[in-house]
């Protein structure tokens, strides 16, 4: 782990692409992209890795139960999510997003008050010591689960804000549409965030083609090309020397 | 013409581009390899014409040994063929995912031990088929670069009148010698 004050992200040669070689903790970073982009693996195996390397990781989910989360991790990449559990370095959690939605919409004016001690505690409970790492899969789940946007809205300033006040580093999951160069909706989560990280699913013909680029990061120069990555039987693999065709 | 002599003149990171008739190739490729491999080199062979099976057997009907190489397919998948795993070959989706044949050909040349290697394409003009002009000429100006940057020798095999003039001129000022065989 590194004391500097910057924590790698450890997915494949990621870091590699930014010049301090990590993340500033107290980031809160997107990680958008379209449906099989690779999003939750991105997430996953920074924390498994993380994890492996000695880190206090928490991951909640608001999709895939934790069950089916382990057996395709271990299934599909050899990732014994278990044993880093056993061993107190990562809690992965699931939520349901309706109830967050619900216990909002039912005591109007106590619902940042709601909203804000579901996360800290959870997160505090879940890991008395610190994190050094937190991620959200997904926020599009919690965006489905809100009938009122503004309320929506609010919530994730809320939700951001709470974030950034832990000294981890923080990835936040999104769907976004896939075509290359557009990323997502112009949202306010890209606006509070101090990074996003883009994975593109790119439809060529017959075959689809994977690449990512990072398209804002506010602790760090980074490189400014879009960069091809494969999902092999060790998970995201990325090529920082190859080009997107 | 005398191949051998051709060849024998390219410096050891050279790129040539060999062009010929289409009723010519496969007897050109042939003895391009026969040549090549003749000298004890080892290399990356891309085939965009043929499958990975038919082409091993072509190789030895030729009397060439297919040890020699390490294949890059980009047809067999293409086709709908069965791309079994084989300890010498890399399949790729399409002859359109270039993206993917130039992490696969990194990969490729790593597998060959050894400092002096080639990369023999066959052919460039296939790639045309699946891609735009543009494409085409953006990819084969990496993978030349590429090739110069790693110290190696290149041979691009295309068919005669295949490629339009503007990019069998852009191609060429990206080779070191360019070969028409009539």
């Amino acid at each position: 782990m590194d004391d500097s004050g910057l924590l790698p992200v450890r997915v494949s040669t990621f870091d590699e692409l930014i010049e301090r070689g990590g993340i500033e903790r107290g980031s809160t970073i997107l990680i958008s992209g379209s449906c099989g982009a690779g999003k939750s693996i991105f997430a996953m195996q920074s924390a498994y890795y993380g994890a492996l390397a000695g880190e206090k990781v928490y991951y909640i989910t608001f999709e895939e139960t934790p069950g089916k989360i382990k057996t395709h991790m271990k299934t599909n990449f050899g990732w014994n999510v278990n044993a880093v559990e056993h061993e107190k370095k990562l809690v992965l959690e699931s939520a349901d997003p309706f109830k967050i939605s619900m216990a909002i919409n039912a005591e109007d004016e106590m619902w940042r008050m709601k909203g804000l001690l579901f996360h800290v505690d959870v997160m505090d409970r879940a890991i008395p010591s610190k994190v050094d790492r937190i991620v959200i899969d997904s926020l599009s789940a919690l965006s489905a689960a809100f009938i009122d946007k503004d309320k929506y809205r609010l919530y994730l300033k809320i939700l951001f804000d709470s974030l950034n006040r832990k000294n981890s580093v923080n990835f936040v999951i999104i769907e976004s549409r896939q075509d290359l160069g557009f990323h997502s909706e112009a949202n306010i989560a890209e606006f509070l965030s101090d990074g996003v990280i883009v994975l593109y699913n790119i439809r060529k013909d017959q075959v689809r083609e994977r690449a990512l680029e990072i398209l804002k990061l506010r602790c760090s120069s980074h490189v400014m090309e879009t960069i091809p990555f494969k999902i092999t039987y060790k998970g995201i693999e990325i090529f920082p020397q190859e080009r997107v065709f | 013409m005398d191949l051998k002599k051709e060849l024998s003149g390219l410096p050891e990171s050279g790129i040539v581009l060999i062009t010929s008739p289409a009723e010519e190739i496969t007897k050109t490729n042939m003895d391009i390899l026969r040549i090549i491999t003749g000298g004890g080199i080892r290399g990356v062979y891309i085939t965009v014409n043929h499958p990975y099976k038919t082409l091993i057997k072509h190789l030895e009907r030729n009397g060439i040994d297919p040890d020699n190489f390490f294949f890059i397919d980009c047809i067999t998948k293409t086709a709908g063929g069965r791309a079994e795993r084989a300890d010498n070959c890399l399949f790729i989706a399409s002859p359109n995912s270039l993206t993917e044949l130039g992490i696969a050909l990194t990969q490729a040349i790593q597998m060959i031990p050894g400092d002096e290697k080639f990369i023999f394409m066959d052919t460039l003009s296939t790639l045309l088929i699946y891609n735009s002009a543009g494409t085409t000429a953006k990819f084969s100006h990496f993978l030349i670069t590429r090739i110069k940057l790693l110290g190696l020798k290149g041979i691009f095999m295309s068919v005669e009148n295949e490629l339009d003039e503007r990019l069998l001129s852009q191609i060429e000022q990206f080779c070191d010698k360019c070969i028409h065989i009539s």
